[in-house]
């Protein structure tokens, strides 16, 4: 196989090995060969061989490829429309115990909305992505077809939540069945990281910090360690969790998860928003930070599903001075990440007050090389020769781009997704004229669609507040007439 | 007996303006009083007094209304409380202190007169004592002269900690009821004591430790009777928790559903409110529903400021159309100092020096709460009310220079410059000494009741451990 080259690119972002950064070349090449780059910088000058392509770089930017490093492909995309504004006041506009339990889909929904969500991900220039989700048949081939490098967190948990009344959530023991969930999420583990695409891998992930018995944070911790794998808990990410797990241990969910021995480099937290300093906790302690910073521990950040209800990390400037590693997700629909990275930066200057609390590079840094490092590696989120060739071609004429002294804020701030024009994954087209490839996206689109309109027929029975129909739960934003 | 005392040319008189509801200052001015009545504020009362007193070098001010106090209770922790709290609970060291501190009768006695010569000794003239009856109880509040509303609680539950911080409730609802049958009977006798000075509060003890019925029954008995009714309410984040949990709606919302709000009855603490800032709870109603329903609030602003908590604030509160009471829900038992505090606070909470006056606290620690005690004869000095007086002595130090003597009183000198106390008449406190009660005698029995509480903290908390381990002394005690 050949080489491409990508000559004379308006802009790369490139990487810096000697300062360990990124920076901004103008008029340079990129070259790659099968799965890796070869060459980033200006005046490529060796030989054109026999099988080798070249691609006229005028007019674009090329960007390492993004890292999602938390999101729910199976499962998020049906709620569309559905979530967008609900939180239940009694559990302090959490989402999670009363609304998002009611819209679930069926076994023959996952499949298309892991497409559809994989679609939109690489549309907006993401190359890897963590995908938390409760397994179902044929998860990894769905994954691995859609072109994107994935890294597969099969979810187990020994307690199911709920509420009854809006305002206690309470638990469901079955300590068992989460040992069981384990080892079978262990073998998908084996699976992806066998494939034959050579691009899933895995990571250990008990759910929810508040749903795991310490035995099963505990043990799956250890199991993931000796893989030399990742490990990812959602905790601090509501404050009904918050005061359960502070009534249950005195102390806070990152403390408890410190107290347990599972901090550390290889882990990382969602979303750690409600530390023990958080404006909203009132905790007696400020140390949850400075915690997560000396263990090394990466935050899982994915500011979107959050603020919707008026939630935020305080803040990620904070967290970043403090040492603490920040990756960014796409915890919701829609899975646009550079969208996504857009509210990082605003969400985090209105929790701090002021512009400089993060800036572009910090949310680019974050959504690239942050990510990089908490999945352990150093051969993405990079332009570099050795790097995987994970990269995404933004269009620099189209007219959101523009003016375009500085492209990477015109990207963030501005276009998004829709300048991005094509994405490669190991070297693999897998986006070209701002379409995906290897998706049918459309036909993804519908059948979310339709298995939404099964999902919310069984509203009503999922709720047990009040047995509530999808438009009671969620009232449309216009009644119909 | 009704003796005719005439005070003579005040120099300065906190005297009550009927036509605008609100308390002024008279210059060189008489009071005059028969038997336990007002009959005189103004100028030059030309009746012939069978006493005069010397008005020249003194403030004359209305006897103080203390809303909210625990007598029995709070003296036996001085030294113990001041900087106890659990920061797993919120910073609040109620629970814990609560299960871990025991006290005797005797104890409760000394604690007692302790408290009551503190507050006799700042101007208090009418208190609101909220306590656990116990034998002696009432002979004590009527021998030490004050105007007592006396408020025997009770409760359906009693709070205990499950491991070093989780509140949680062992509930007997009989003895409930039993308490509360209790609580009854002893106020339907007060009205008869021969003091004259004694009356009775409705007090289920606190809105998270009774039953709905107890709480509805005991509002409508306080109704029945025409009595003030009062109960703890919005006094910790772990009691907000604990109400949304059970109800999904906040303290006062519930207290409102469930009908026991009104003219007549008195929140303490009401703080932790919808809006407070450390709950983050969606409605803002609370303040509304406070205003609406007319009922009182019982600030106490030492205890919560100790543990950093502060109600936010009295001036919103007020403008908001709550009527704002004063107490002493600790030791020392100095209204003036309370009023003080009340005000620094309201200020810091709000960011804004105009959110209260001094006129505003005054107008609380006297009328707010004789409104709240369903009384407009006490906390005003007009012809017609009760002689509860205080003299206070601008010649001490600490008030001059006197422009401005309340202010001078409020921040700077406070119960140091209460040279004299009348309560319905008769004299109470004599150049700043108690008459009516043996204050050092009581002292000398509180700090051995103390030793015997502490020595008994490691039976009854939970985990074991000793007074000094649950509040250590502010400085380590040296070998040498």
């Amino acid at each position: 196989m050949g080489r491409t080259v990508i000559k004379k690119a308006d802009w790369v972002v490139a990487w810096d090995p000697k300062e360990s950064r990124h920076c901004y070349l103008e008029n340079a090449d990129l070259a790659f060969e099968a799965d890796r780059i070869v060459y980033v910088g200006r005046n490529y000058q060796a030989d054109t061989g026999a099988g080798d392509e070249t691609i006229d770089g005028r007019g674009t930017m090329i960007i390492p490829g993004l890292v999602d490093i938390h999101s729910h492909l199976a499962h998020e995309p049906i709620n569309k429309g559905y979530t967008d504004e609900t939180g239940s006041r009694g559990l302090y506009n959490s989402n999670l115990y009363e609304y998002m339990p009611t819209m679930v889909g069926d076994e023959e929904a996952a499949p298309w909305q892991t497409r559809l969500a994989a679609a939109e991900l690489l549309m907006s220039g993401v190359t890897t992505v963590v995908d938390l989700t409760i397994p179902y048949p044929n998860w990894i081939d769905t994954l691995a077809e859609s072109g994107l490098r994935a890294c597969i967190a099969p979810m187990f948990r020994s307690a199911r939540w709920f509420t009854r009344n809006g305002h206690v959530v309470e638990y469901d023991w079955l300590p068992d069945q989460g040992f069981g969930a384990m080892e079978k999420a262990l073998e998908l583990l084996e699976i992806a990281e066998n494939h034959p695409s050579g691009r899933m891998s895995g990571m250990v992930c008990p759910a929810q910090i508040d749903t795991c018995s310490p035995e099963l944070l505990q043990t799956s911790y250890r199991e993931a360690n000796k893989r030399g794998i990742r490990w990812q808990t959602h905790a601090a990410q509501s404050l009904p969790e918050f005061h359960e797990i502070t009534r249950r241990h005195g102390l806070t969910p990152i403390q408890w998860l410190e107290k347990l021995g599972v901090l550390g480099p290889t882990t990382i937290v969602g979303h750690a928003i409600f530390v023990d300093d958080h404006p909203n906790t009132h905790w007696s302690t400020a140390r949850d930070v400075r915690l997560l910073a000396e263990s090394k521990t990466t935050v899982a950040h994915c500011p979107t599903v959050f603020m919707r209800r008026g939630m935020a990390l305080c803040h990620v400037g904070r967290y970043l001075e403090a040492g603490v590693n920040i990756g960014i997700g796409t915890d919701t629909y829609p899975h646009n990440m550079i969208e996504e990275m857009r509210h990082v930066g605003y969400v985090s200057r209105l929790m701090a007050g002021h512009p400089r609390a993060t800036t572009t590079a910090d949310v680019f840094n974050a959504a690239t090389i942050g990510g990089a490092r908490a999945l352990g590696r150093e051969d993405i989120g990079r332009l570099t020769a050795g790097a995987k060739a994970d990269f995404a071609v933004v269009n620099m004429k189209h007219p959101l781009m523009q003016p375009s002294r500085d492209p990477v804020r015109s990207l963030v701030y501005a276009a998004a997704d829709r300048a991005v024009s094509a994405v490669y994954v190991s070297g693999e087209k897998v986006v070209a004229d701002g379409r995906p490839l290897r998706i049918d996206f459309e036909r993804a689109a519908g059948e979310v669609n339709a298995a939404q309109r099964r999902a919310e027929s069984r509203v009503s029975e999922r709720d047990l507040v009040a047995h509530r129909s999808s438009e009671e739960m969620s009232p449309l934003t216009f009644e119909k007439h | 007996m009704s003796d005719l005392t005439l005070i003579q040319n005040a120099d300065w008189i906190i005297a009550w303006d009927e036509s605008s509801k609100s308390h002024g200052y008279l210059r060189n001015a008489d009071v005059a009083f028969k038997g336990n009545t007002i009959i005189h504020v103004g100028k030059s009362y030309g009746g012939k007094p069978d006493r005069v007193v010397d008005g020249r070098g003194l403030m004359i001010m209305p006897g103080l209304v203390d809303i909210h106090s625990h007598p029995s209770l709070e003296p036996s922790w001085r030294g113990i409380r001041e900087e106890h709290g659990v920061p797993e609970m919120y910073m609040t060291g109620l629970y814990e202190r609560s299960v871990a501190y025991g006290r005797d009768e005797e104890g409760e006695r000394a604690s007692m007169e302790v408290a009551y010569s503190e507050l006799l000794l700042s101007g208090v003239t009418s208190i609101a004592d909220l306590s656990k009856p116990y034998p002696g109880w009432v002979d004590l509040v009527a021998k030490s002269g004050i105007r007592g509303f006396l408020a025997p609680g009770y409760a359906s539950a009693r709070w205990t900690i499950r491991g070093t911080h989780l509140l949680d409730y062992i509930w007997d609802e009989k003895a409930g009821l039993e308490g509360f049958d209790r609580a009854l009977q002893l106020i339907d006798k007060l009205p008869s004591h021969p003091s004259g000075r004694l009356s009775g509060i409705v007090y289920p003890a606190q809105i998270d430790t009774c039953t709905e019925s107890l709480l509805r029954d005991s509002a409508a008995a306080a109704r029945e009777r025409g009595l003030p009714f009062t109960t703890h309410c919005s006094q910790s984040v772990l009691e907000f928790q604990e109400m949304v949990r059970r109800h999904g709606i906040t303290p006062v919302q519930w207290a409102e559903k469930i009908g026991i709000l009104g003219e007549n009855a008195t929140l303490g603490h009401a703080i932790f409110i919808d809006e407070h800032s450390w709950l983050h709870w969606w409605s803002k109603r609370d303040l509304d529903i406070l205003a609406r329903s007319r009922t009182n609030v019982a600030h106490c602003p030492s205890p919560f400021a100790r543990y950093g908590h502060m109600l936010e604030d009295f001036g919103r509160y007020r403008r908001a159309g709550v009527n704002m009471a004063l107490g002493t829900d600790v030791a020392p038992h100095n209204l003036l100092e309370e009023m003080r505090l009340a005000a620094i606070l309201a200020r810091i909470s709000a960011g804004d020096i105009n959110t209260v006056q001094t006129a505003d606290l005054f107008h609380a620690a006297t009328v707010g709460g004789a409104t709240a005690l369903m009384r407009d004869d006490i906390g005003r000095l007009a012809s017609g009310m009760k002689a509860d007086i205080v003299l206070v002595d601008l010649k001490n130090v600490f008030m001059q220079p006197a422009r401005d003597p309340l202010r001078s009183l409020v921040y700077t000198a406070a119960d140091r410059a209460v040279r004299d106390v009348f309560v319905d008449g008769t004299q109470v406190v004599k150049s700043g000494r108690v008459l009516t009660l043996d204050h050092a005698d009581a002292l000398a029995r509180l700090t051995e009741a103390q030793a015997r509480m502490e020595k008994d903290v490691p039976n009854r908390d939970g985990l074991g451990r000793s007074s000094l381990e649950i509040s250590p002394l502010s400085l380590p005690l040296l070998a040498q």
